[in-house]
């Protein structure tokens, strides 16, 4: 009896893309000194988990850059854009909804994050898929 | 008093934090470690004989297309022997099976007449007695496996310190309803990317209870499957691993699955297991932490596994505590820790895969239309957080009150998955 070791039936591995993590750092680098400037506290933290997130676990894998760097930016948008939702209803209801407030905002974070995370993964595996399609038409 | 509260979330966080790290570092095995262990290949030179179990209680809208499945797998006819164990059955599951037995000459049928309903420990240790075969392997009556299943994972029993092979469980029923997808993405995070990486990383991947099999020497000096757990699995994962054996996980041994679909089906199925899972915790932590059998890595793997199981409740404490940490101080610490939790209520939902886990696994999968389900695994979250807090209780008033009965809850089967089974077989051409 023999060993026989089998790298076919081994499971499909990923050549992290070393050079795309280097840009992206620059990117959300760049993003995140700019952003410092208008923006504070949570919405802040947020920005910088979501930037995170995109940086080690997206920018890594398979993919075009520039699909990766605009769906980075659109998700920056995203993040600004209820950064300013919820800085309008903190200065609204801080006297009676300080603690309701609060209690919401984070959770909220987290409903833009993880879905603007999936789309991304989500078309840059449609990208990849694309993409061996044109290579391999067979 | 504050800085108690303080001590205990800060307590609570570090706990949370090390899961999440423990579940990121698997994602990064999953997509990047190209080392871990050896893969075994079909081989004609090994090739032991089997025997599946099949424990069957009502299974008649099921259990017709797994015994066609069986027979058409292509392992060699003379070495495998099927063996359903109809488990006091009221319908016609027990006719099927005859009618296959009659046909092919590897189907055998077992029938309890009493007490049917009870537990699947007890039939799997009736149809041991049973079995004739070397790998003894498990398939629950709702499954449909690959045909070339028991190759690649008897495969791995040629190491001798594998004790033990899991497959890969894949949602057959997937577009059915709003929770079959949420168990798909549950099972793919738990599977592709939380398995997968374990077995790399030589760690404890678990035996699922079906879709894998066990070498029978060591079911039968493990005195067989345990009744009186109700995660019946975990129990022996853990016992293998405490006797020095491992377990392997084989991903590309795929078998289909007729999830659950109605979230009533959902609370029993996890109540089962989260009770059961806490059960195993309690049973085995302290062995588990002075058995000299297993690595450092093992131990602190199994540790985290064990206590799986109460992390929604962790999560939610937390998270409470949060929000009165934040009533009782206004301190920026308090916001700090009020952040904290929020983040890992995205990172522990589903079957305790975080969101990334899943996305990864789908990307690895090439299920991209998958990922856009993710921002709704919160909902099967605050499910869980539900059924874990009810199994914790119930298990701490069994056990004040010393009653450690506990009642197994059958998953019930529609057979909507009959609809989807010539689409999978076409694939799988």
């Amino acid at each position: 009896m023999s060993l026989q070791l089998s790298g076919c039936s081994a499971p499909h591995k990923e050549d992290p893309q070393y050079m795309h993590v280097a840009i992206g750092a620059i990117i959300v680098i760049v993003l995140v000194f700019i952003l410092q400037h208008f923006l504070i506290g949570a919405t802040m933290l947020s920005l910088i988990a979501f930037n995170m997130i995109f940086l080690f676990l997206t920018f890594p894998l398979r993919g075009p850059l520039w699909c990766k760097i605009v769906w980075l930016m659109l998700g920056n948008a995203v993040g600004v854009m209820f950064g300013i939702i919820r800085l309008s209803f903190s200065f609204a209801l801080r006297n009676d909804f300080q603690g309701i407030d609060f209690f919401l905002n984070l959770i909220i974070d987290f409903l833009w994050i993880v879905p603007i995370w999936s789309l991304s993964l989500s078309f840059l595996g449609m990208m990849k898929h694309r993409k061996n399609g044109v290579e391999n038409p067979k | 008093m504050i800085w108690i509260l303080n001590l205990i979330l800060a307590l609570l966080i570090v706990i949370i934090f090390a899961y999440l790290v423990r579940h990121y570092v698997f994602t990064l095995t999953a997509l990047y470690y190209r080392g871990g262990q050896p893969h075994f290949a079909p081989s004609r030179s090994y090739q032991p004989n089997v025997s599946i179990l099949i424990p069957a209680h009502n299974e008649e809208k099921v259990i017709e297309r797994l015994l066609q499945r069986t027979i058409e797998l292509t392992y060699p006819k003379e070495k495998l022997e099927i063996i359903v164990v109809d488990d006091a059955s009221t319908d016609k599951t027990s006719d099927i099976a005859e009618s296959f037995a009659k046909k092919y000459n590897q189907i055998k049928v077992i029938h309890r007449m009493r007490g049917g309903g009870n537990g699947k420990s007890t039939v799997l240790n009736e149809g041991l007695k049973h079995a004739n075969g070397e790998i003894i392997f498990c398939f629950d009556a709702d499954y449909y496996p690959q045909r070339d299943i028991i190759e690649k994972l008897a495969a791995y029993f040629i190491d001798p310190k594998v004790g033990a092979v899991q497959g890969r469980v894949t949602v057959l029923n997937e577009p059915n309803t709003f929770v079959t997808r949420l168990v798909t993405l549950e099972r793919i995070g738990g599977y592709r990317v939380d398995q997968l990486a374990r077995d790399y990383l030589r760690l404890i991947p678990q035996f699922g209870g079906t879709v894998g099999g066990f070498r029978r020497d060591l079911v039968v000096s493990l005195d067989g499957w345990n009744p009186n757990m109700l995660a019946e699995d975990t129990d022996l994962t853990f016992r293998a691993y405490l006797a020095g054996y491992k377990i392997r996980y084989v991903n590309d041994a795929e078998c289909y699955e007729e999830a659950v679909e109605t979230w009533q089906s959902y609370r029993r199925q996890r109540y089962r297991w989260a009770r059961g899972h806490m059960q195993a915790a309690i049973k085995h932590l302290w062995p588990l932490i002075r058995s000299k059998n297993l690595s450092l890595r093992e131990k602190i793997d199994g540790f985290l596994l064990l206590n799986v199981y109460f992390m929604p409740l962790l999560v939610a404490l937390a998270w409470f505590l949060g929000a009165v940490s934040y009533l009782v101080q206004t301190s920026e610490l308090a916001a700090f820790y009020w952040f904290l939790p929020s983040v890992f209520v995205f990172s522990s939902v589903g079957n305790f895969a975080p969101f990334f886990e899943v996305g990864i696994g789908a990307y690895l999968d090439g299920r991209e239309h998958v990922c856009r389900l993710i921002p709704l695994l919160p909902i099967a979250f605050l499910f869980n957080v539900a059924i874990c807090a009810k199994a914790f209780f119930d298990l701490c008033t069994s056990k004040l009150v010393g009653n450690n009965s506990c009642k197994w809850a059958k998953t019930s089967h529609n057979g909507n998955g009959n609809n989807f089974i010539n689409i999978s077989s076409k694939k799988e051409m």
